[in-house]
């Protein structure tokens, strides 16, 4: 019984970090129709430069850093590349952001080189005793931050210019501009967001149970594009959903793996992609998505 | 017409020109061959055509998304209170004060009616003149009011047509384009259309008008031009085109006894 209160507070955990790289990917998606994927490698950018200045700068402003350097990616992506290539077809523009994940994810694990790097966050492998459970703090902090970011993500969605901008612009770009909404500045917000959440998750991939930030880090991230698809690659609730399942299926198939033996190991692995047939077989646009992925 | 051009130093009223202006698609398709038309600063100016005759074409040049459509200017030239409209971002467009409703209504089904009339004023910053603009439309279109929270999908057609007009007026336009608002509607709804352009009109807000259905849109303005194959074939005031034969001939068809004799009762009707 506490093993699975701990594997249920591990996979929400997982999850939320999971929900944080879904919805980047889910606004980016919706606002420019570009399937990112450069986003795995974004957010090891961000990771890598808190890892990369926590010891001379302090934990709090290399997280500060992490983002503004993720987001920057954002930016130089939607202005250099998404910008120019706006009129062609999406299909170009996710085979260009394939173009920008190698080369980046290249130089990143270059850096890295057969290290682990330590984030420097504050939590380390403390752990938190309560009525007979034990749960990382990291992983607590983990689900606070996520919670947070999601509410705020949300608000910012329904509730401001931009967000109204960027669902209008989602449903039907031309008639939005029409309207005098500025499609390239709903861009450049969506990039520059997705950025934000990755490196936050790109944080909490790298921290406690994990030993940290290592040079395949971007590739951890990919099991987010399961959530992606399992929510719908145009709701933003969907990618939310999305991420808990998958963090869930992965957390709970790698807990009792044990169990599960007949099966093979690394079940926990293969887990996301399992449920993500599944419900694809169900649902072909996700749980809650609207458009067909013919697009991508 | 000249009159107002003379004013036009004094007292800079901002009009639509539109010179010899024309467009291909993709490099070989010419759409519109040489159109020049002028929307005066006030009033409402009919634009009429059968399908194919560029009338969209001519609106997405003068709204600048053409781009959209793989279209390009090629030759001419688009005004508005002198300064160039060509090869400007559809922001600026609305910037300037020319806002489009387009064909088909395209609201923002997913979006609430108070959300897509946000989504009009996004462009103006002063929240306050948003609000108090917002206020004006649930006052001109009550219904809208009504269903302020409802999802715009939900609403009826003519509903939607409403909102589409609102939703423009939002960003508080000097000329109003509008593309087909009667299509797909029913006759009563088109004459709250037609009801709605004048109220516009009446404001002090400019309407380019852009229809199939002739007899509504000679109804309700003052002038007319008659688009054909990407050329101007027809203009002149409105009143005399709906009795003119040559009208009929170019552009009502063979249909035109059936029509001329429908438009006659309706255009009495509208007028008052």
């Amino acid at each position: 019984m506490s093993n699975l209160v701990e594997l249920l507070i591990s996979g929400l955990s997982l999850g939320s970090i999971y929900a944080l790289i879904a919805m980047g990917f889910v606004v980016v998606f919706k606002a420019t129709e570009v399937v990112n994927f450069a986003h795995g490698s974004i957010l090891m950018l961000g990771a890598y430069v808190i890892a990369a200045t926590y010891s001379r700068i302090g934990f709090p402003a290399a997280v500060v850093a992490g983002l503004a350097a993720a987001a920057t990616a954002g930016l130089l992506i939607d202005r250099l590349l998404v910008r120019r290539l706006r009129r062609r077809t999406h299909t170009a523009l996710a085979i260009v952001t394939i173009g920008v994940d190698i080369v980046l994810a290249a130089e990143l694990a270059r850096r890295v080189g057969t290290d682990v790097l330590n984030m420097g966050d504050p939590w380390g492998d403390d752990t938190w005793r309560v009525a007979g459970f034990t749960f990382p703090v990291a992983r607590l902090a983990a689900i606070a931050v996520a919670l947070v970011l999601i509410a705020a993500f949300g608000a910012l969605v329904r509730y401001t210019d931009w967000g109204v901008a960027m669902r209008a612009a989602a449903e039907d770009a031309e008639t939005a501009s029409l309207m005098g909404i500025r499609l390239s500045r709903v861009s450049l917000v969506a990039w520059m967001t997705a950025g934000v959440l990755a490196a936050v998750a790109g944080l909490f991939l790298a921290t406690f149970p994990s030993p940290g930030l290592s040079a395949t880090a971007n590739t951890t991230a990919l099991r987010a594009f399961p959530a992606v698809v399992v929510g719908g690659m145009d709701s933003l609730g969907g990618a939310v959903v999305g991420g808990l399942v998958i963090g869930l299926a992965e957390a709970l198939t790698a807990g009792y793996s044990d169990h599960l033996l007949f099966l093979g190991h690394g079940l926990g692995d293969v887990a996301p992609y399992a449920v993500m047939i599944a419900v694809l077989l169900w649902r072909p646009t996700g749980l809650f998505g609207t458009k067909e992925l013919s697009r991508v | 017409m000249t009159i107002d051009a003379g004013s036009h130093v004094a007292e800079p009223e901002p009009s639509l020109e539109i010179r010899d202006l024309s467009v291909r698609y993709g490099g070989a398709v010419h759409a519109l061959r040489g159109v020049s038309l002028r929307v005066p600063a006030r009033g409402v100016v009919a634009v009429l055509g059968s399908n194919g005759a560029g009338k969209t074409t001519l609106l997405r040049a003068v709204s600048g998304t053409l781009p959209m459509h793989r279209g390009r200017v090629d030759g001419g030239e688009v005004t508005f209170g002198g300064r160039s409209l060509l090869r400007r971002d559809p922001a600026d467009v609305v910037a300037a004060g020319v806002v489009q409703v387009p064909e088909g209504r395209r609201v923002f089904g997913r979006l609430t009616v108070d959300e897509n009339l946000r989504a009009g004023a996004i462009g103006a910053r002063d929240r306050r003149a948003r609000a108090a603009a917002r206020d004006r439309m649930y006052e001109t279109f009550p219904r809208l009011a009504q269903l302020r929270g409802q999802r715009a999908r939900l609403l009826s057609g003519g509903e939607q047509q409403m909102l589409a007009i609102a939703r423009a007026l939002m960003a508080g336009p000097t000329l109003l384009l509008l593309d087909e608002p009667s299509l797909g509607l029913a006759p009563r709804i088109v004459e709250q259309v037609a009801e709605v352009v004048g109220q516009v009109s009446a404001q002090g807000t400019a309407v380019m008008l852009v229809e199939q259905n002739a007899a509504m849109a000679l109804a309700v303005s003052e002038h007319a031009y008659v688009l054909d194959l990407g050329r101007v074939a027809v203009e002149g005031p409105s009143a005399e085109l709906s009795t003119s034969d040559e009208m009929r001939k170019l552009y009502l068809g063979e249909t035109s006894g059936i029509d001329s004799s429908a438009a006659a009762p309706k255009l009495a009707r509208w007028s008052g």
